[in-house]
């Protein structure tokens, strides 16, 4: 921005009034002319309009004050008469820089405003003391005109100062060159040599600017390769988020459609928002009243059904839904053909503890609830409110006994992210079949899902997790789900065996409970049997499918941040791994 | 409830032993959140005979999340890192439920031991190696000789 250097020479050029090409200034031959290149460079008072890396250039000049001004006198021992003043000049076409002495602030402005006028594209000034020493810098008083600076910002050009013999040599040589091409010094020579004699020959002023931002090549192609290459990125990013986008929206629709199941699939980690919790059916335990939402707690009642006993509390019921196991006495117990095939749902009335707080549930009279108030999952589980709430919207939307979910069908959580889309395209990935069926099987019934699910959380856990059963078991299960489909998992409340049993047991503790398992339930808390049944309950249920830990946040905490950085900026990649 | 639960855990324990768990107490009477228990090896395997101390941490907000539980006696198990006592398994990681107790997740970890474990993600490393190499006797040979060393006799 300040100026380096300040190189001065003879430039002859045609008028453009009359040549057809303006732009021809040439140096003339400089053994017979003047060339200067004064050695303090040039102070620069102010940068207005420089460009750095660009000289500034021009045809020097004094410029005019008013004839009668004073300044004109005490600028009179500077100034030769026949100095080169912007009348010598041609009227347009090239670009000027003036000069001048630098007199009181008064005439300092004026010369200013003059060279505002003449178009002048720089200003250079010099001290009137005849002296060779360097010239004070910009922030001196000496440069101060009590307009606070004000001038630097309203004349629109660079003004630089040099000292006061380098000023008086130019403006001696400027009234040298200030007349016709004969008139100049060694005019003759100049003509004879082939100059145009209606050309000007005046001096030439070359301001450098230094070169702070003027790049060498190297860099400038080390730049272009830098910029293609940030381009090449940025387009492959753009493309790549634009694809992953869409896969977002679709794996958004594919959820809403319930044809994926994100946490059974160990996608993403779901809770349950309270206003879902709000929905589920709240009835006091043992008398089927409900508390909270009549419909779908008669509805979870109509699921379950069984033979009508003729009890006090059935008779109290409504007459529109058949009837409930909801007898208040604890030792009458359920028929056995409760559990019809594959619509199997255990009753509240089998569930006597809440299998989180391990609190068994007091059971009410519809005459007098006072039972405990417990929460039906869409699972038929029920729990306490207050462990389960907690429970589900905190730590998981899955079921503690049944690992269903307890979400309606068909939620998507707010955020799907591009993790999320990965780990469903890699599920995808591993089980081709099955994903098949997913997408085909619309109409498939719920026990279809669930072998299918289950066989695709076997493969995903057999590459890359650990099983905590043993592993007899796990494809005891597994034969089980895949080898008949229409055979609903079986449910944990039923299941008897320890880990070893047979299937066939297994199948017929589905279709035909036993019946000290059916009274079991109903048995007072101090029996040892039925907590030795509800300790094995909870002993078979560890070989049941696993309910992963939000992924997403697992994976969060397993990548580098650099892997972060480039998955941000690629987020297909990464797709190779497992979890 | 953390406590509640776990009053009712150890009274359901003491009433009705786990043939897999012979002792689990508290470490201190006033502190129910740090157990401590004995795990009997899994019969017919190479740890049979071996008692293996565990200290298990129990979380303030049990049992939504499941309890910590490390092998205080190095066990010599694919699964489990002989220095630490970590044990991997996905119970106590991924799919606890509170449907769990402490007692059917120390079950687990003996059905852990007796079903061999998984080689492909040890923390053992020598002896998933072995058994990646397919040295099934070598194994069962390390593992017999480092139960008779750690976990026998004392």
């Amino acid at each position: 921005m300040s100026a380096t250097s300040l190189r001065v020479l003879t430039a002859e050029f045609p008028d453009p009034q009359w040549a057809s090409s303006t732009d021809t200034i040439q140096q003339v031959n400089s053994s017979i002319s003047y060339w200067a290149l004064p050695s303090p460079a040039p102070v620069t008072l102010s940068t207005t309009n420089a460009n750095p890396g660009s000289d500034l250039t021009g045809l020097l000049y004094y410029p005019d004050l008013p004839p009668n001004d004073a300044c004109n006198d005490a600028a009179a021992p500077y100034v030769p008469k026949n100095v080169t003043r912007r009348s010598n000049l041609p009227v347009a076409g090239y670009d000027v820089i003036a000069v001048a002495p630098w007199l009181s602030p008064d005439c300092v402005q004026k010369y200013l405003r003059s060279a505002r006028r003449t178009g002048g594209r720089a200003f250079i000034f010099f001290l009137p003391d005849n002296s060779t020493m360097p010239v004070p810098g910009s922030d001196d008083p000496t440069w101060a005109l009590g307009d606070g600076e004000n001038w630097k910002r309203e004349n629109p050009y660079p003004v630089y100062a040099i000292p006061g013999t380098t000023g008086n040599e130019l403006l001696y040589q400027s009234s040298l060159y200030s007349g016709n091409v004969t008139d100049v010094p060694h005019g003759q020579l100049l003509t004879e040599t082939g100059v145009d004699p209606r050309n000007y020959v005046r001096l030439f002023v070359d301001i450098s600017t230094g070169g702070g931002t003027a790049l060498p090549s190297l860099w400038v192609f080390l730049l272009v390769v830098l910029g293609i290459l940030l381009g090449i990125i940025g387009c492959t990013s753009l493309s790549m988020h634009i694809l992953q986008r869409r896969r977002r929206i679709a794996l958004r629709r594919r959820v809403a459609t319930g044809e994926v199941d994100l946490e059974a699939l160990g996608i993403k980690r779901l809770t349950v928002p309270q206003e879902v919790l709000d929905k589920m059916p709240l009835y006091t335990y043992g008398s089927g009243a409900p508390v909270a939402h009549p419909s779908t707690a008669r509805d979870g009642a109509a699921t379950t059904p069984s033979e009508p006993t003729t009890t006090l509390a059935e008779s109290k019921l409504s007459t529109s839904t058949s009837s409930r196991p909801s007898s208040p006495f604890p030792n009458i117990r359920p028929t056995p053909t409760l559990i019809r095939g594959n619509s199997y749902h255990p009753s509240p009335l089998q569930q006597p503890t809440c299998a989180i707080c391990l609190d068994d549930f007091v059971p009410g009279t519809p005459d007098s609830p006072t039972g405990t108030i417990v929460r039906e999952l869409p699972c038929h589980h029920i729990f306490h409110p207050e462990c389960v709430d907690a429970f589900l919207r905190d730590s998981s939307s899955l079921c503690p006994m049944c690992k269903k979910s307890a979400l309606p069908k068909g939620y998507c959580p707010r955020v799907v992210t591009n993790a999320m889309v990965r780990r469903e395209r890699m599920m995808r990935g591993l089980q081709p079949d099955a994903a098949g069926d997913v997408e085909s099987g619309a109409t498939a019934g719920e026990e279809g899902v669930q072998t299918r699910r289950r066989s695709m959380m076997m493969s995903w856990g057999g590459q890359r997790r650990f099983f905590s059963a043993p592993s007899q078991e796990m494809q005891a299960m597994d034969a089980a789900g895949s080898g008949s489909t229409t055979r609903p998992p079986p449910p944990a409340a039923t299941r008897t065996g320890m880990f070893g049993t047979s299937l066939a047991r297994e199948r017929r503790s589905v279709t035909q409970p036993l019946p000290t398992q059916q009274s079991q339930p109903v048995q007072p808390p101090s029996n040892p049997s039925r907590r030795e049944w509800a300790r094995e309950r909870a002993v078979a249920m560890l070989g049941r499918d696993r309910a992963p830990v939000d992924p997403d946040a697992e994976e969060a905490m397993r990548t580098p941040r650099w892997r972060k950085v480039l998955q941000g900026v690629f987020p297909n990649m990464g797709g190779g791994r497992a979890s | 409830m953390a406590s509640k639960r776990l009053v009712k855990e150890l009274q359901t324990f003491h009433r009705d032993p786990s043939s897999a768990v012979l002792v689990l107490e508290p470490v201190s009477d006033d502190d129910l959140t740090n157990l401590r228990a004995v795990l009997k090896g899994p019969d017919d395997t190479a740890y049979e005979g071996g008692l293996f101390n565990l200290s298990i941490t129990i979380p303030p907000n049990y049992p939504s999340t499941p309890p910590s539980i490390h092998f205080l006696t190095p066990c010599c198990h694919p699964n489990v890192n002989f220095k630490t006592g970590e044990i991997c398994l996905d119970l106590l990681k991924t799919s606890w439920t509170p449907a769990y107790g402490v007692v059917s997740t120390l079950e687990a970890v003996q059905q852990l031991m007796g079903a061999g474990g998984e080689p492909d993600s040890p923390l053992n490393i020598d002896l998933a190696k072995l058994l990646r190499a397919g040295d099934l006797v070598g194994a069962e040979g390390l593992v017999r000789l480092m139960t008779r060393v750690h976990a026998m006799g004392r």
